[in-house]
């Protein structure tokens, strides 16, 4: 009688051991979660992959995407500066930031964690939780969503539209980590520019103001944050070239690498199942909530989702076509160089606004600003199909 | 500024000594990251956030706010509202 409980416990610890041994493996972070949520959260999957490139150093592959879910579990339980919002603390954000343009992996898993961490937060210290409090906190989560998972890959995709003719290999890698460092610096700077207003659902849905703790990080120190990110993206694409160099004689990296990106038919498979226009009125919906902080009454976020949505059929040839001519003179423009023009004209065009209605104090001009700098960034990277990309390229 | 610094990576690549031109790449390369992460917030000037004039001081630290968040929800959405590969943002050359 006294065997079962031995042999079950046995069981229980040898299951506990296996499943230990399949987390903390390179294989699990690259190819098994990525494949799980590929179909629904593809941006997320493809930040998962991301660790294969650090197979050659399998131990820093397998349990750096574990300390960071650890560092965004634990941060908004026992940070002390950390009380209503993750951008309470420059170093939290540091850590965001350069984390995730070092490695993606590190950004979606202290993503993930934070998330969790913070809901869990949010419901212990809440004797009366209301809708409000915890959609407030869901527009942080889509904002740190922009800085940890989006910001890098949107910056590799920048930065990869200029490539330096040259037979020199390491001239090349340092070309394109300036140019991977300073698009991921002037994105984050955009970030912690948008943030400074975007950042206010998490106080005024529950009714409050917004704090000077929760706005200097992301408003004065800034180039912390920015400096954290181009350093960290720096150092990736280096460590990057010599994990390429490396993977020759270590023996199932190349198929390591090459696995996730076998699997591209199940790619978002989730979406691309749903209807264009329901694609677009969900994206623009995201984009509305984004927003929600610039918003003065009930009629903004309605301005904001029409035109938007207006805006993304266009995109999508499904409102109109795009002019071939347009199509061709964008697609002749470095990706990153309309990147500059976008923000740029959105800064004139609302500062231009601001300086007309700067007495009233409504926060509308800075979300007609922001909703102008959207369009034109639809405008500037239309969607064109991969036989037209052929094409032009 | 990308013309200037496309000319100084041309030039550099003349230099006929590898280890000066290994120090004059990472010049090249500090300079072009400090110049983005410098010049473009020049506009912005703000101490703290309770309201539009609180908030920026300025018209211009609002329309630099303005353009961040933009940015920042068209990223969010960007790939949402598409096929999942997003817009043109990769020129069409390969990603990473």
């Amino acid at each position: 009688m006294e065997e079962a409980p031995k042999v079950s416990t046995e069981k229980a610890a040898e299951r506990s051991r296996k499943l230990l041994a399949r987390v903390g493996s390179v294989e699990f972070w690259s190819i098994e979660l990525p494949r799980l949520i590929d179909p629904w959260t593809p941006n997320l999957a493809t930040s998962f992959a991301d660790d294969a490139w650090l197979a050659p150093w399998p131990k820093v592959a397998a349990y750096g995407p574990l300390l960071a879910a650890l560092i965004g579990l634990l941060t908004p339980w026992l940070w002390p500066w950390m009380v209503e919002s993750y951008t309470e603390s420059v170093i939290f954000l540091m850590l965001a930031a350069g984390g995730a343009a070092l490695n993606w992996a590190l950004g979606a898993s202290l993503l993930a964690a934070y998330v969790l961490g913070d809901i869990g937060h949010v419901l212990f210290r809440s004797t009366f939780l209301t809708f409000r409090t915890m959609g407030g906190h869901a527009v942080g989560y889509l904002l740190l969503g922009v800085l940890a998972v989006r910001i890098p890959q949107l910056a590799a995709r920048l930065a990869s539209g200029i490539r330096l003719e040259t037979v020199d290999s390491a001239l090349r890698v340092r070309v394109k980590a300036a140019l991977y460092g300073a698009v991921c610096a002037g994105l984050v700077l955009l970030w912690c520019q948008g943030t400074i207003v975007l950042i206010r659902p998490v106080f005024t849905w529950p009714g409050g103001s917004p704090t000077d703790e929760a706005i200097m990080p992301v408003q004065v120190h800034w180039q912390w944050i920015v400096a954290a990110s181009a350093v960290a993206a720096v150092a990736r694409v280096i460590l990057q070239h010599r994990s390429t160099s490396q993977s020759s004689i270590v023996s199932g990296v190349p198929e390591l690498r090459e696995t996730p990106i076998a699997d591209r038919t199940r790619k978002g498979s989730a979406w691309r199942g749903m209807t264009a226009w329901a694609r677009v009125v969900l994206g623009s919906s995201v984009l509305t909530i984004i927003l929600a902080g610039t918003y003065e009454s009930w009629m903004d976020p309605v301005i904001v989702l029409i035109v938007s949505v207006i805006a993304g059929l266009w995109r999508n040839g499904l409102l109109g076509k795009v002019p071939p001519s347009w199509m061709e003179l964008t697609g002749r423009i470095p990706p990153v160089i309309r990147m500059v023009i976008v923000p740029f004209a959105g800064y004139l065009f609302a500062n231009f606004i601001l300086n007309i209605f700067w007495s009233t104090g409504s926060l509308r001009p800075v979300m007609v600003g922001a909703l102008v700098t959207v369009v034109l960034f639809y405008v500037f990277f239309p969607i064109r199909s991969q036989r037209s990309r052929v094409a032009i390229t | 500024m990308y013309s200037l610094f496309a000319f100084m990576w041309r030039e550099l690549r003349t230099l006929p000594r590898p280890a000066m031109k290994l120090w004059w790449e990472g010049a090249v390369s500090l300079c072009f990251i400090g110049a983005l992460v410098l010049l473009m917030p020049v506009v912005v000037f703000a101490s703290n956030c309770s309201s539009l004039d609180d908030c920026w001081g300025m018209a211009r630290g609002a329309a630099a706010a303005a353009a961040g968040a933009g940015v920042a929800a068209a990223a969010s959405s960007d790939g949402a509202d598409s096929d999942g590969s997003g817009g043109d943002t990769s020129g069409g050359a390969d990603g990473d």
